[in-house]
This record gives C-alpha cells, structure tokens and sequence, in this order.
C-alpha cells in the first residue's frame, strides 16, 4: 500500500530539481505524528493514580503522614500479627511515600522523625521493597517503602507481653533474659493484642514515669486519653501492688527494673501482644 | 533529512512486506543472581510511561500466573486478552488482538469538504505532484525528532496524496494490529511467535526473522522484533515487539519475559548490618494511656 513514496517538493520556495532533498512525505508519518500528538495530549490530560510511577516520589504534599496521631486509610493489614520478626528495622532516609504493595499505589508518608529517629520494624522484603509496620490507626497498619530509601539496622531484642497471665517477657538475641508481672488494660479498656513496635523513648515531665515507650499501637476503646491519640506504652508505675492486675487504660505499666532494661531496647523493636 | 525520510519509507515497505507466522530462537546465556523471572503483556516508556501490564514475577521460584481482558483506556494500545506467566527461569507472555494506536483515528480532525472534493477528484493512477488542499491543524509535536505535518509542502505526490486520502476519509482501526503473539523464554533461550500482522488496517505478510531484527525508520521510529538481551546480573530478556518512536522519545514493548534462576535470598547477617543502639529519651509531651 506504500508501493511508492515520492520526493516532494515545496513547489513555491524551491526548484523542482531539488526535490529529492525535501526527502518524503507519506500517509504514515502523518499517521505517526497524530500518534505522538494524541500520546502526549492523552498524557498531560490523564496522569494520574493509575500510572503513578513508584520510583519517583509521589507529591508528598497530598499524602496524609502516618503518626500515633494519625489515621491512614489504604494501609494494609499485618499479614502475621502473632510473629516474631529477623529484627530489622528501617528509618527512612527522608520522608518518603508509602506504598500498598511493591511498585503500587502511595497511601501516605512517613517522616524522620516522631519521638526522635523513626524505626519501624520490618514484616517482610520484596524485590527491593520492605514491609514495616505504622505507627498510625487503625492498629496493625502497614506500608511497603522501597529499600534504597532506608537505613537499615538490626535489634536483638523482641518484647512479649501477655494479657492473659498478665506478664511481660524480654528476649535478647532469641533467650529470655526477664519476666515481669505488669498491669493489663481493664475488661472496658484492654490492651490491644497483635503485633506493633517500641515507637519512641520520652521524657514527659507531666507524667509519672521517668520514662514512657510509646508503642505503635492504639487503644481500640479510647480515641484520645488525656489529650493524647490513646497511644499504648510501656512505662513504669508507683504503686506497686497493681502489677499482675488488670487495671489500666490500655498501657502496660512495669516495675522499674523491668523499666530498667526496657529502656536498652532500640527503636523499632518488635512487641508481640497475646492473650495468652 | 533525504536519507532519514527515505529510510522511513524503506521502513515503511518492510513492514508491509512482513509474512504471516514466525518461530524465532534465540542464544545461550548465564544464570541470575538475585533478579526474579518475571513476565508482562506490554509497557511503555518516555513521554507517557506505562507500567507493565499485567505483571507477575517469581520470586520465590514458583510459577506466577495473570491474565488481562483489557488495557486501562489509552490511546497507545489495546489488547484483547492476555496471560503472562513466570516461573523459575522460565517466563511466557501470551495475547490475543492486540493494536497500536487505535485511539489515534478518533481523534483525527474533521476532514474539510474542500479535501473531500479534492479527494473525490483525485485520478486513480498517475504519479505526478498535485496540489495539497488545505488541512485540518495538526497539534504541533514535542516528541524530539518528528516532524512537524503543518509544514507540509504545497504539492504531494499523487499516490502519497491518495494514501493520505484514504487515511483521513477512510481512518483504520488502528496503526498496527496484530492477532496472536506468544513470547518465552526458557533458561537463556527465547521464542517468539507472530501472527497475522495487519499496518493502518490492511494485512501484511511477516518475514523470518532472526533475533534483535530491527527495522530503523530514521528520526520517526524503530521497530524490533524478537529482542533478546543477556542482562548484567545474568538474567535473560526477550520482548515480543518494541516500538520506538521519535528516537526513543517514546518505547512501546509488547511481549517481555525475562528468565532468571531462581536463588534463595541471602538475609542480612548481623556482621554486616548494624545492630540498634538504645534509643536516648527524648523529651516531649505525649499523653498515653496510663
């Protein structure tokens, strides 16, 4: 059908000797070039969740950072909330995009910083990607950041906390190195069980504790506390005599040397909640 | 410019002399370190990025399977149907109907009633120039190396003048079509079957070709079949159909399957990842629980 491609010329400005110069005009450039128009018209028009590409940065400014303060929707749910993990923990090297699955969709972000450095334990890898669990509501919320956009460690500790018998188990490099009797949440304000992860190590001058460890996890009966997103801890408590009991608003409260050496865990670490 | 634009049309007679069915095979290769196999039904690069689509890989070893009845809406191209598969060092990318460019003749301007009457009046033979009417506005073209059809010259040779014509009277379905192509790969051997190959809707034959056969069409596009690649970590890649227009402005892949072998992944070791130091409290105001 393109048998035969003529040399054109441009009759009213050059000789028709020069026409092989011109070179050739066919159908199918035409053709071509509305398919390039009609590509670009279609792209600037249309960009948009759809095609986001992961390997650039989505427009952080639309995207709801996850926080103990925040609620993200799309995030999803820990696949194993009863597991321990291999210890690694992830700090994003500046804020970055969270993902609902490798090379999918931005859902939020995360910063930096919270309570000091952000770690957020790692659930899982991927082809380049890690899964971590957030420090936002709805408990057991996760996200997947690509890896070259963390710095990555290693903690030796997990935390166990049982609601049931109403202890808490430190282990250091897989051996149990304590066990305390602490105090649960009440029956109207439990301490919500599953997987979450030591957030940050405070000092707040307006409460008893000499230090709190805010953990990743929310009370599912409270949405705020004492001007607070209902943010569950680990801290110490003066009365001694509520340890084995049942008595908080959501919070783990420890004896001061169980406090002791919960203070040595990193960032990050893991802290596996049961009923047992 | 002459010899860019004649390669465009030799491009042209090329593709619309290609021949009905192909079975391609391809070379040797090594095995990957760490890159899964993986499969996927088409993509784009460049002015307007498409993700692979549908995409599987293996990361595991074991064999990942989609199927696609249709394309998100776009304007490059279209697929009936589609089934990519991977699998420890073995990937395959199946569809059905595929077509490049098939929104491009919906958008076509409306064609003047004075370029229909030229047309009605166009003899049917005879290669001589003839004036070009006037034409709808053409959006101007910010894809690098193409050129631009509003600086058409005043006359058209007779037969170009008729092709063009028959395009805008009569727009086909789509700029190119293609019923069947079958892309695998095992290990470092890639296959590549086509079927009836159809170019601004009419059918074209398809010529045996070897691997990375390519057809230059200068500054406006190239096209290469059966492209296999030995990539650097080991693994092995063969696309179907590549696409590149404006000299690489914009790279349209049909069929790609990349092989690699399967290796458990190696965790991070306490030696080579720093361990967590305790954490320094940080004063600040968070009411907890209690």
């Amino acid at each position: 059908m393109f048998a035969s491609c003529h040399p054109r010329q441009k009759a009213r400005t050059r000789p028709r000797e020069q026409a092989g110069e011109q070179g050739r005009v066919s159908a199918t450039m035409l053709v071509l070039t509305l398919l390039c128009a009609a590509v670009v018209v279609w792209g600037v028009n249309s960009r948009s969740d759809d095609f986001d590409s992961w390997d650039e940065q989505p427009d952080l400014s639309n995207l709801v950072a996850s926080s103990t303060r925040s609620t993200l929707k799309g995030a999803p749910r820990d696949p194993a909330p009863r597991a321990a993990t291999d210890g690694a923990v992830v700090r994003p090297n500046q804020a970055t995009g969270v993902y609902d699955a490798p090379r999918g969709n931005a859902f939020g972000k995360i910063g930096r910083n919270q309570f000091g450095p952000t770690w957020l334990p790692v659930i899982a890898e991927e082809d380049g990607w890690v899964q971590v669990l957030l420090p936002s509501r709805p408990n057991g919320s996760t996200g997947w950041i690509p890896a070259d956009r963390v710095q990555r460690q290693v903690s030796p500790y997990l935390i166990r906390v049982h609601v049931g018998s109403r202890t808490l188990e430190l282990f250091f490099e897989g051996k149990r190195t304590g066990t305390w009797p602490v105090a649960v949440g009440r029956p109207e304000t439990p301490t919500p069980t599953g997987r979450t992860f030591v957030l940050g190590s405070i000092a707040d001058a307006t409460q008893s504790s000499r230090v709190i460890l805010p953990l990743g996890a929310h009370s599912q009966t409270l949405d705020t506390y004492g001007g607070g997103p209902g943010t569950v801890a680990l801290h110490a408590w003066s009365d001694s005599s509520v340890f084995g009991t049942a008595a908080s608003h959501g919070c783990v409260r420890v004896p001061d040397d169980a406090l002791d050496e919960l203070t040595k865990v990193p960032l990050g670490t893991v802290v596996l909640i049961d009923r047992k | 410019m002459r010899r860019n634009l004649i390669a465009t049309a030799a491009t042209v007679a090329v593709v619309t002399a290609t021949a009905g069915f192909a079975v391609l095979a391809g070379s040797s290769g090594s095995t990957a370190a760490g890159t899964p196999s993986s499969a996927y039904a088409f993509a784009a690069e460049g002015a307007l990025p498409f993700a692979g689509q549908p995409y599987v890989e293996s990361s595991d070893g074991k064999t990942q399977t989609a199927n696609l009845v249709e394309l998100p809406d776009n304007p490059l191209a279209a697929l009936g149907a589609g089934t990519v598969s991977a699998g420890d060092n073995k990937a395959s990318v199946e569809m059905l109907n595929l077509s490049v460019g098939g929104g491009v003749f919906d958008q076509l301007p409306e064609v003047p009633e004075d370029l229909k009457k030229q047309c009605d009046a166009l003899p049917d033979t005879g290669i001589g120039d003839l004036p070009v009417p006037e034409l709808p506005a053409i959006p101007a073209l910010p894809v690098p190396g193409l050129p631009d059809l509003n600086d058409l010259p005043d006359e058209l040779p007779a037969d170009d003048l008729r092709e063009l014509c028959r395009l805008l009277l009569t727009p086909p379905s789509s700029l190119v079509g293609l019923d069947l192509l079958k892309v695998s790969c095992n290990g470092a051997t890639g296959t590549v079957e086509m079927g009836a190959l159809t170019v601004l809707g009419v059918k074209v034959p398809a010529p045996a070709m070897t691997p990375n056969t390519t057809i230059p069409g200068g500054p406006l596009f190239t096209i290469t079949l059966n492209k296999q690649t030995k990539n650097a970590d080991g693994s092995f890649t063969v696309k179907g159909m590549e696409i590149s227009l404006g000299g690489g402005a914009q790279v349209i892949t049909f069929g790609n399957a990349t092989c690699a072998k399967f290796t458990k992944p190696t965790k991070p070791t306490p030696t080579n990842t720093p361990t967590a130091p305790s954490p320094t409290p940080v004063p600040t105001n968070l009411p907890v629980t209690g």
